[in-house]
């Protein structure tokens, strides 16, 4: 049952839903910056969104930045990024192994809706997929591509909850700010909403 | 003889170095008067045997109505004001300069200069300081045994009409105090240029290893005074008239001077804002990255108060010299998340903008500290909702480290002589006799109500607890709107009864 938040008071006893409620998302916004090395051919970049292809291209060498805004078809979405048509010809390799010459995708930054998802460490690790094309198989994530695979992170929208709930970055202030602090913000929270109860109007 | 001393007195913060003594001590010593500085909040720490607990009670007393000291706690604020006099019978001085730093050194300052008149009747003493302009602090006010009139008057005039100050300066105290030390007399209130330059401020009488965490503090300097805007809820305007400021040189090579001389790396500016210049704050900039650059090992960083511009404002280019520069942890004052509100204020500026800066300050690595409030006296239910959307819009830039931690504030309060307090029948507000600050009333936004200020208070704690977003200061925030509901309730009802 959708409910109302009509008073500061209704926000306070029904926060989580509120708090849902000025959060829903019908797009996302996804600014990529990658750095594509180049042999033999352009390395080709794919992005999906809920398995719908919203980029497919050949990126030119050095810098590139894509800025895209996709519909979310379903609260439970998928991004995908992912290398594609890379073979064996776009490596040279000289006679001791050593990679001479190569077709890479090198990630700068991944901000969905403002989100930089490779910045947060543990979140990247943790929730983010990377599958291998021609091994099939899963993988710690990398920051870029040096063989066909993608990138993927499924979530549940809105994906700033979804992601929020998930981050561990920053959630607290450093000792040194609270040593004032003798009382639990959360018992006088509730002390401080009793007396508010005081107030008729 | 000393021509003068400037005195700090409790209320302290002992994390905190007040520069304005050293400050005043080089100005007078470039006009070849004999200076010296005392902060005798540091010897309040040492007779409480440097115990926070001990110090913290009586430093209560002197923001608390009526508060009562145990016989121990009597003993040593009897025993603080007596070495305050031998202090100055050591050292003899023409005057005796206190900073009235704000509200909270009312009680303090009345019982001090009340101790050293009873005991050196002809010391000349000087008062000056944000706190001598303001109204008596309604907390410390029946200890002060003001009557009728008096409740209206400034501090300072209570102080000088009671003979406890032979001269009050309001404002500015530079050009005062060097009149004062050459002809005895006080003519200058304030200065009237757009700039001004300071000789190098003088530590050498600073005690700094006596200060909590004194080896992470921040050391205080001033780059501009007033403020470019005139916020409806702010008094910079009225306390320190129209903006003024230093050259971004004059700033950075006191910086450097006192970086080399004291040691200190990390510095704050007591600046209402740091971008209120341009021109000055890029040199400043300039001169302090070079210098960060030719000395990698001593690098300096600072902090310090920022407006948010609209986003033609800034030049890219003077985000990337700020970072360069030391920049990081710079407050600033969000306030709203409404762009309606923000106009009521007058902030002249806009959500978007503010995205728009933590956007530059994640890509220049600059982090930032926000200001919110909540309880506008134009801000609506639909305003407030939007004013929570802020908090789920900055979550990105809370995760990524850009926003360290936000203030959530107190619910709107409209200080005497603030745009907002002025302008009350303008804005069809109605105030109440016994609280016109906290208690009011606005017909054609009528939810607005105390009760309902104070209850949007509690909705974002609990939104920003939801959000993981740190917030600082709850509790000295929260805990005295508590009390004072306790305390007045009945009065707020029967003000609300009465208007509704």
């Amino acid at each position: 049952m959708k409910k109302s938040f009509d008073t500061a008071l209704d926000i306070y006893l029904n926060c989580e839903n509120f708090i849902r409620s000025i959060s829903t998302q019908k797009t996302v916004c996804i600014d990529l910056k990658v750095n594509a090395i180049m042999y033999q051919s352009a390395p080709r970049m794919v992005i999906m969104v809920d398995s719908k292809i919203i980029y497919n291209d050949y990126l030119c060498e050095g810098e590139n930045s894509i800025l895209l805004n996709a519909d979310l078809l379903s609260e439970n979405s998928s991004i995908k990024i992912g290398m594609r048509e890379k073979t064996s010809q776009d490596t040279l390799v000289n006679d001791e192994g050593q990679i001479l010459a190569d077709n890479a995708i090198e990630i700068i930054w991944l901000r969905l809706d403002g989100i930089d998802i490779i910045q947060d460490y543990d979140f990247f690790r943790t929730h983010i997929t990377y599958f291998l094309h021609d091994t099939e198989d899963y993988v710690a994530p990398l920051k870029g591509f040096w063989q066909n695979g993608d990138l993927a992170i499924e979530f549940q929208s809105p994906l700033i909850l979804w992601y929020n709930e998930r981050s561990t970055k920053n959630t607290g202030v450093d000792d040194t700010m609270k040593y004032r602090n003798i009382l639990s913000t959360k018992t006088l929270m509730q002390d401080f909403f009793d007396s508010l109860q005081k107030l008729r109007i | 003889m000393l021509d003068i001393v400037f005195c700090s007195i409790p209320y302290s913060n002992l994390d905190y170095i007040y520069s304005a003594p050293a400050i005043l001590k080089g100005i007078v010593q470039s006009h070849g008067f004999r200076a010296k500085t005392k902060d005798f909040g540091l010897d309040l720490y040492t007779l409480c045997g440097n115990n926070f607990e001990k110090f913290t009670e009586i430093q209560t007393y002197f923001i608390t109505p009526g508060k009562l000291l145990s016989t121990e706690h009597l003993k040593i604020l009897d025993e603080f004001y007596n070495e305050i006099c031998q202090f100055i019978e050591q050292n003899p001085a023409k005057i005796y300069s206190f900073s009235i730093f704000s509200v909270y050194t009312h009680k303090s300052g009345y019982e001090i200069l009340q101790r050293i008149k009873q005991r050196f009747p002809d010391q000349r003493i000087l008062i000056g300081g944000r706190g001598v302009k303001v109204t008596a602090y309604t907390a410390t006010s029946p200890d002060l045994g003001l009557r009728g009139r008096e409740k209206l008057l400034p501090y300072g005039e209570i102080i000088a009409n009671r003979k406890l100050a032979d001269y009050v300066i309001v404002g500015d105290g530079e050009d005062a105090i060097i009149e004062l030390l050459g002809t005895g007399n006080i003519s200058v209130e304030n200065f009237q240029s757009e700039t001004f330059e300071y000789p190098l401020p003088d530590y050498t009488d600073y005690q700094f290893d006596k200060y909590l965490n004194y080896k992470s503090i921040s050391l205080p300097i001033t780059g501009s005074k007033g403020c470019v805007r005139d916020c409806d809820f702010c008094d910079v305007r009225y306390q320190f008239g129209k903006f003024r400021y230093r050259s971004g040189a004059d700033v950075a090579n006191e910086m450097i001077h006192v970086s080399k001389t004291y040691g200190f790396r990390k510095f704050q500016f007591t600046d209402s804002l740091v971008n209120g210049g341009l021109k000055p704050l890029e040199d400043f900039c300039s001169i302090v990255s070079q210098y960060n650059q030719d000395n990698p090992e001593s690098k300096i960083s600072w902090n310090g108060q920022y407006i948010c511009r609209p986003k033609e404002h800034m030049p890219e280019r003077l985000y990337s010299l700020m970072a360069a520069s030391g920049a990081h942890g710079l407050t600033i004052g969000a306030e709203s998340g409404s762009d309606r509100v923000l106009e009521a204020m007058n902030k002249k500026t806009t959500v978007g903008a503010l995205l728009h800066e933590l956007e530059m300050f994640r890509k220049y690595n600059i982090t930032c500290f926000l200001l919110t409030m909540t309880g506008h006296w134009s801000e609506t239910h639909e305003d407030f909702i939007e004013h929570c959307q802020m908090f789920v819009k900055i979550l990105p830039y809370v995760r990524s480290g850009t926003v360290s931690a936000v203030s959530l504030g107190i619910p709107m309060m409209m200080l005497d002589s603030t745009p907002s307090q002025v302008n009350i029948d303008r804005n069809g507000v109605i105030v109440s006799d016994f609280d016109k600050e906290s208690i009011w009333y606005v017909p054609n936004n009528p939810i607005n109500t105390f009760k309902e200020r104070a209850m949007r208070r509690l909705a974002v704690t609990q939104l920003c607890q939801l959000l993981k977003i740190p917030t600082v200061s709850d509790v000295e925030y929260i805990l005295p709107i508590k009390n004072y509901v306790d305390t007045n309730y009945q009065k707020i009802n029967n003000f609300y009864e009465k208007v509704i």
